[in-house]
């Protein structure tokens, strides 16, 4: 097993040299931020009678490479729906933020609902050996697709629950959306990550849904799978940016 | 012109008769909620320079019918992107709050990104009468299609800007992903719409892209349109629900 992103040390989370940016050199990497912040949501506000149906994650601000504190607050607690909060705390202030709503598991209605999520024409994960494994169905850009299989934990001691994993995976959902041919010119400002249930395995799979881009302005996302089909779907906005590190 | 949603008084925002929630009776419709919070974000945060790129809605509790109370924060204000946040109040509480990302708008980057957002080929809205017009695609029964013209003004003496227009035909997706053949048999707790450009001329256009759904929770998506192409997508989610009226 690697050393894990993060070690948890009096209410603090310290940084692993792998939770760099790969963006902005002397920064923490965003999306570990997104994991850090659904995992105090589910470790605090988590129910096996809820899913957790939709997570928003907002990068605002670069976090510096510094021990990092993680709070949450119940905005809503109802009887079919939650709605939580969560920031990431710095020495420079909140750096992001996370909302989540919780829905209440229960009887799937009577009528099939006729989908055009694309058909997930991905090889088969199980013999993958690296974190990232980009696809491209018959060479085209517009349906790649990506298998992740995260191999770090995100905090010492833990094992990674099917929520985080997601979490953290969701973020290439820009990536994924919002690259050209050959370069990604596009940072994202956040994530929104949606499930109509929680991944089954240890690998997750992204396939780009759409990209629409004016002035430097990118919206996109991209359907989430694990091996037995769809489980949510992934959209990020973006902004024009070159890479510095 | 057809009377308003609400009107402003010192109470706050009344509603009117055609307020009405369409799944509860004596309450107020989600929908508009949202358009009142996209409008208070806009008015008080919004800047000729950035674009609305993402707006996240959260409907987690039967607003009454009784005037409403609209305020916003300031959550990340940098030079490139801008996080804000709104709330409704009525007399049990906060009903619904938005969070909204605004990104500076700059040059586009040169490299072109593969997209598979299908192109939009629907009829000419000029020749449609009603403010809603659903139109399917013979043989593809789940690729559902929407033009939305709306006609009343959200707040009375006040016109429609193109991002609360777009804000208010962006709840329609959940139904357009989450509809079965002939039953909506999902409510939507929220949705989170993201624009790459604000709408152009009064109608809006959505199209089904995907739909996931398990044990009575759902997850969805849209794309949405003006007359001249993609301009963003709308995602809600969704739990089982029976309609009350």
């Amino acid at each position: 097993m690697r050393p894990a992103f993060f070690t948890l040390t009096a209410d603090r989370f310290v940084p692993d040299e792998s939770a760099a940016s790969w963006w902005v050199p002397g920064m923490l990497s965003g999306p570990l931020l997104g994991g850090l912040l659904a995992r105090a949501l589910e470790a605090e506000h988590g129910d096996p009678d809820f899913q957790f149906s939709r997570l928003t994650v907002d990068l605002f601000r670069n976090a510096p490479f510094e021990p990092v504190q993680v709070t949450t607050e119940v905005i809503r607690q109802g009887r079919r729906i939650r709605v939580t909060e969560a920031r990431v705390l710095t020495s420079i202030g909140v750096v992001a933020r996370a909302s989540a709503v919780q829905l209440r598991r229960g009887e799937q209605p009577p009528s099939p609902v006729p989908t055009r999520t694309p058909h997930w024409d991905a090889p088969d994960p199980t013999p993958l050996t690296d974190t990232y494994t980009e696809f491209l169905p018959d060479g085209d850009h517009s349906r790649r697709g990506m298998w992740i299989r995260e191999d770090r934990p995100l905090v010492a001691g833990e094992p990674l629950s099917p929520f985080v994993r997601v979490a953290l995976a969701a973020d290439e959902g820009s990536p994924v959306a919002h690259r050209g041919e050959t370069e990604l010119e596009f940072i994202n400002a956040d994530y929104t990550l949606t499930l109509s249930r929680d991944p089954v395995g240890a690998f997750i799979g992204l396939q780009a849904g759409g990209h629409v881009s004016e002035d430097g302005v990118a919206v996109g996302h991209a359907t989430v799978h694990d091996e037995k089909g769809p489980i949510g779907f992934s959209m990020s906005t973006a902004v024009a940016n070159i890479r510095r590190v | 012109m057809r009377p308003a949603y609400f009107t402003l008084t010192d109470e706050g925002f009344a509603p009117g008769e055609s307020a009405k929630s369409w799944w509860v009776p004596g309450m107020i419709h989600g929908r508009l909620l949202a358009g009142l919070l996209a409008r208070e974000l806009e008015t008080t945060h919004g800047d000729p320079e950035f674009q609305f790129s993402r707006l996240t809605v959260d409907m987690f509790r039967n607003a009454p019918f009784e005037p409403v109370q609209v305020s916003s924060v300031v959550v990340r204000q940098g030079r490139r992107i801008r996080v804000t946040e709104a709330t409704v109040t009525t007399g049990i509480g906060a009903v619904a709050r938005a969070s909204a990302v605004q990104l500076r708008r700059g040059e586009q980057p040169p490299s072109p990104v593969p997209t598979r957002t299908p192109p939009w080929d629907a009829p000419d809205p000029g020749t449609l009468p009603r403010s809603v017009h659903e139109f399917g695609d013979e043989g593809h029964p789940a690729r559902r299609r929407m033009w939305i013209k709306e006609k009343s003004p959200l707040v009375d003496g006040e016109i429609l800007s193109p991002f609360v227009r777009a804000a208010l035909a962006a709840d329609m997706a959940s139904p357009l992903a989450h509809r079965s053949e002939d039953e909506l048999e999902f409510i939507n707790a929220d949705y989170t719409l993201t624009l790459s450009r604000d709408p152009v001329g009064d109608h809006i256009g959505l199209e089904s892209g995907g739909h996931a759904s398990e044990a009575g929770v759902a997850v969805g998506h849209c794309a949405m349109h003006d007359t001249r192409g993609p301009i963003g997508y709308s995602m809600a989610v969704a739990v089982a629900n029976i309609r009350n009226v």
